[in-house]
């Protein structure tokens, strides 16, 4: 059991995507932003309005955290596979070397169903870094410049595209506490 | 047709003689997981949390755990929760205080806290962090607040800090329940669980960070459950939970909780790698986890030669189970340098003909520049 009876849903969910400036909370939407999906679509802003969905960094050639976390994505794209309203978002942290092609490889060896999980490729570090700042998460190459550090932190988004809740998707508690809070959003919706 | 329900109640026998031989095959904590999921579907006991907020503390109930057999650390009923203190409001508080006691599952009467193992207050480390754009702060270490243990009832901190978290935050709570003594008897109980807290618009204080420091010692991995040998003198005997093993930078296998053998024993850990200081801190407040037959607990500054901490834990003497472990708290605070060498001592009595299970670990507080910062440039 993980939720209390007492604990409410949906609204109940605090926003997180906010700053302060000279002392005082300022609001922001994740928006500004353009990727390439797996399938050579461009993905915008104006594409995730109105949808609930999570965001999260990764490359495909993660030896460590990457294919435990994708385990546990996939379990979640399975669990929503039949919201239309729900989707996930994978952004490349090696923009060279995880070119189209190889989201494409990668999404069908790990049988993504890219009409519920995109896989993006940005156009550029500064796009990297502009949307890593947005989510509040950070990542950068290891020492010996071959890898990379990212959390494994997934940041789930409302349809008015404000960050509602951070998870450690490496742990099966926070995974069901994901699961639940993407319900209540969706329920939002209805 | 008779043919046909023999041969059905047959098969159901051996499914239940099955299911029972299999049952029996599991360690004390997997059957407990077993029990608990069986009282709560079935509804046979109560199975939600509940929550009494007042101004100034926030009660959480545990489900109920029925106590039906003897439960070391980690064996008995448990149940884990996110918890917020106030979601219909976005408001900073600092949690001041932590208490839990058992109680009967009716609430009515208060039960010997013998019944509680532990609760565990955390922090869930990217949502607090962010929050504050402390992002660099985010998986730099085990997000645990503080425990309450057997031995430690409640605990202040000292008058004038706190932890500061938002109302609408969500935090986490993990109670267990523990029996070391009583065979004769079913109980159920609950863990009443309060964690005290002063709001920031009333009464600002000063932030602590909390950080957990505890023992773990090298064991063979191939061969987990020999030793100490003369040759590797800091060995131990891993007790089996998985949860408590660990490596070091080198790759050898640590444990966090060991067996102790009948008789007197003593530990030293050095406790500065996991401390982690850069350049100084100041220290405000520790809190002991033990297990029963520890009787003494040290926090050493080897530099100096000082005893920062001594904590003279009591065991009763007609049962298993700590009378009182004394934490430490300082309004002035004890400054601790990243140049030291600190050194956690443990001293032990295993007073039973068997072996016992150990663990020692300290809960520290200590003064947050950083979020003191932060908190004084909001405009709340």
């Amino acid at each position: 059991m993980i939720l209390c009876s007492c604990e409410k849903s949906t609204s109940d969910l605090p926003y997180l995507s906010y700053n302060y400036i000279d002392g005082k909370k300022e609001l922001y939407k994740i928006e500004a932003f353009e990727f390439i999906n797996q399938d050579g679509d461009t993905l915008t802003s104006a594409d995730t309005q109105g949808q609930i969905h999570t965001m999260n960094f990764f490359f495909t050639t993660c030896p460590s955290i990457c294919p435990p976390m994708r385990i546990k994505q996939q379990e979640i794209s399975e669990a929503f596979s039949e919201d239309d309203d729900f989707r996930q978002y994978s952004i490349s942290i090696d923009f060279e070397r995880d070119t189209l092609e190889q989201l494409q490889r990668y999404a069908t060896l790990h049988h993504i169903n890219s009409k519920r999980w995109q896989l993006l490729r940005a156009p550029s570090e500064d796009h990297l870094e502009a949307i890593a700042k947005l989510l509040k998460t950070n990542f950068k190459p290891n020492e010996e410049g071959t890898d990379f550090y990212h959390s494994s932190y997934l940041a789930l988004i409302d349809k008015d595209q404000y960050i509602r809740g951070f998870y450690d998707i490496l742990k099966p508690q926070e995974v069901e506490l994901l699961k639940k809070d993407i319900s209540n959003l969706l329920n939002e919706l209805e | 047709m008779r043919r046909k329900f023999k041969f059905i109640l047959f098969f159901l026998v051996l499914i239940l003689a099955g299911g029972f031989i299999y049952f029996k095959s599991l360690k004390t904590r997997h059957q407990e997981l077993i029990k608990s999921k069986i009282y709560y579907t079935l509804n046979l006991v109560d199975s939600e949390w509940k929550k009494d907020l007042s101004d100034d503390k926030v009660i959480f109930t545990s489900p109920t755990f029925v106590i039906s057999n003897i439960y070391k650390s980690m064996e008995g009923p448990k149940s884990d929760q996110y918890v917020v203190i106030d979601d219909t409001k976005e408001e900073l508080v600092y949690l001041t205080s932590f208490k839990t006691n058992a109680v009967s599952a009716d609430e009515t009467r208060k039960m010997s806290n013998d019944f509680v193992c532990h609760t565990n207050f955390e922090y869930r480390d990217a949502e607090h962090y962010n929050r504050w754009n402390m992002t660099n702060r985010i998986n730099a270490q085990y997000p645990r607040i503080t425990s309450i243990s057997n031995g430690v009832e409640d605990f202040e901190l000292p008058s004038g800090f706190g932890f500061p978290v938002f109302t609408n935050e969500r935090l986490f709570i993990n109670a267990q329940a523990l029996n070391h003594n009583i065979t004769d008897s079913t109980f159920h109980i609950k863990h009443k669980i309060e964690i005290g807290f002063k709001t920031h618009s009333k009464s600002p204080l000063i932030p602590l960070q909390p950080k957990t420091v505890f023992m773990m010692f090298p064991y063979d991995p191939k061969d987990p459950f020999k030793g100490p040998t003369e040759q590797i003198p800091n060995a131990c005997i891993p007790v089996e939970t998985k949860n408590h093993s660990y490596l070091d930078t080198e790759g050898n296998a640590l444990s966090g909780h060991w067996i102790i053998t009948p008789g007197k024993h003593s530990y030293t850990y050095d406790a500065s790698h996991q401390l982690q200081i850069k350049d100084s801190i100041r220290l405000h407040q520790i809190t002991s986890h033990l297990h029963p037959f520890a009787n003494r607990f040290m926090l050493k500054d080897k530099t100096t030669n000082t005893i920062i901490y001594d904590c003279k834990s009591e065991n009763f003497t007609d049962k298993i189970g700590l009378k009182n472990t004394p934490s430490f708290a300082s309004q002035k605070g004890i400054w601790m340098y990243e140049d030291h060498v600190y050194e956690m001592l443990l001293e032990v009595d295993n007073t039973t003909e068997k072996d016992q299970e150990m663990m020692a670990s300290m809960a520290i507080f200590y003064y947050d520049g950083e979020m003191q910062d932060k908190i004084n440039e909001l405009q709340l």
